[in-house]
């Protein structure tokens, strides 16, 4: 539907497709760009201010859109150039903080969900110290990009988002106590 | 076998954009951004020509009355005028990064704009005021030597009244590079810290 939306907007260019193929886009790719926002600002009224701006600079880059099956690469760009604009830099920290054990602790089958909740806050935590650049290149593959898709987005050779991305992915499996 | 860690950022319940955001409301927020882009440019070097003229006016009336003074300070102002909308012209801005560029080249191309800013915010006692400090300063110290010249006043009279206008010509631009500095100092702070946080853009 997205691909549609995208496609017919690129061949009428018409304002009314323009508006339809927006839809389409936060439609299938909102919750990633919600995740995105997450995991670059700590405050929820600076997420949400990133959130806007994202889908400000979306609209505004829709007569740039090459192709409708690169359209979700070019989100995520757009969503983690402009992050990378808006975040707040702060020095970077030498090593992620430890875990709290009470908050690490599995209580039961029937918590599961509380857990992981409880878990995935841990992960927006341990995200949220990295490096802004480090932090791109993490929230890109916790949406599921691989490394060449990784490597076109970031500009970064794949070896290089390899490299990276394995020391990095250690770090936040060894914080969070994850299994992999 | 998917990442734990991909599932469980990507497995949380999201509610959707479209029924929490005025999409409406965002992409008329985008085309306003983009009106106000246009219009930024134009409104410059209109503001710059219009201070052109009416010092220019103010000078051609002043010249025709006798006061020398005023007259030679409102042209040289006039010409200082002009001469910035020119600069603004010329120097212009840094093309707007990218955004849907590989991170890499966005991050480069924000660098680049925000240098440019920097320089251009640094060098304004030379681009900006440097134009306007003989029409200033002729301004304020033409009338009392005018008075002077006619008999109208003393020399000490003459060398306080003036003394005072130039000084206070002097506080004016001197604030106005002090602010000028002070942003630029932060952008500065920013494209530090950018280079510090900025890794994915270091050489590999």
């Amino acid at each position: 539907m997205t691909t549609t939306a995208l496609r017919t907007w690129l061949r009428t260019r018409a304002d009314a497709d323009r508006r339809t193929a927006f839809e389409a886009v936060v439609s299938a790719w909102g919750p990633a760009i919600r995740r995105t926002c997450r995991g670059f600002e700590r405050s929820a009224s600076r997420q949400e201010e990133l959130e806007q701006e994202v889908l400000v600079t979306i609209w505004r880059a829709l007569p740039g859109l090459q192709s409708p099956e690169a359209a979700r690469s070019w989100v995520l760009r757009i969503a983690h150039n402009t992050a990378l604009k808006h975040v707040r830099y702060q020095a970077p920290r030498r090593g992620l903080e430890a875990a709290d054990p009470a908050v690490a602790s599995v209580p039961g089958e029937q918590d599961r969900q509380l857990d992981r909740a409880r878990q995935r806050a841990r992960l927006h935590a341990a995200v949220q110290q990295l490096p802004p650049a480090d932090r791109s290149l993490v929230l890109l593959w916790l949406e599921g990009l691989d490394h060449h898709e990784l490597a076109r987005v970031s500009g970064l050779s794949p070896t290089n988002v390899r490299t990276r991305l394995s020391r990095l992915r250690a770090r936040l499996t060894r914080v969070l106590g994850v299994t992999p | 076998m998917t990442d734990p860690l991909i599932d469980l950022w990507t497995d949380s319940e999201e509610e959707p954009m479209t029924e929490t955001l005025d999409l409406t409301a965002i992409a008329a927020r985008a085309d306003q951004l983009d009106r106000q882009l246009t219009r930024r440019n134009l409104v410059e070097v209109v503001m710059g020509l219009a201070v052109s003229l009416f010092f220019g006016v103010v000078g051609a009336v002043a010249l025709a009355s006798g006061a020398v003074g005023f007259g030679v300070g409102g042209l040289l102002l006039s010409l200082g005028g002009a001469a910035i909308a020119v600069q603004i012209r010329r120097l212009g801005r840094a093309p707007e990064a990218d955004h849907a560029a590989p991170t890499r080249d966005f991050l480069a191309a924000h660098r680049a704009e925000l240098r440019h800013q920097i320089d251009l915010l640094q060098a304004v006692p030379r681009w900006y005021l440097g134009p306007l400090v003989p029409g200033m300063v002729v301004f304020a110290a033409g009338a009392p030597l005018e008075r002077f010249a006619a008999g109208g006043s003393s020399l000490a009279e003459t060398a306080v009244t003036a003394g005072a206008s130039l000084a206070l010509v002097g506080v004016v631009l001197g604030v106005v590079v002090r602010l000028n500095r002070r942003a630029a100092r932060t952008l500065q702070e920013e494209l530090d810290a950018l280079d510090a946080g900025g890794g994915a853009t270091a050489p590999e």
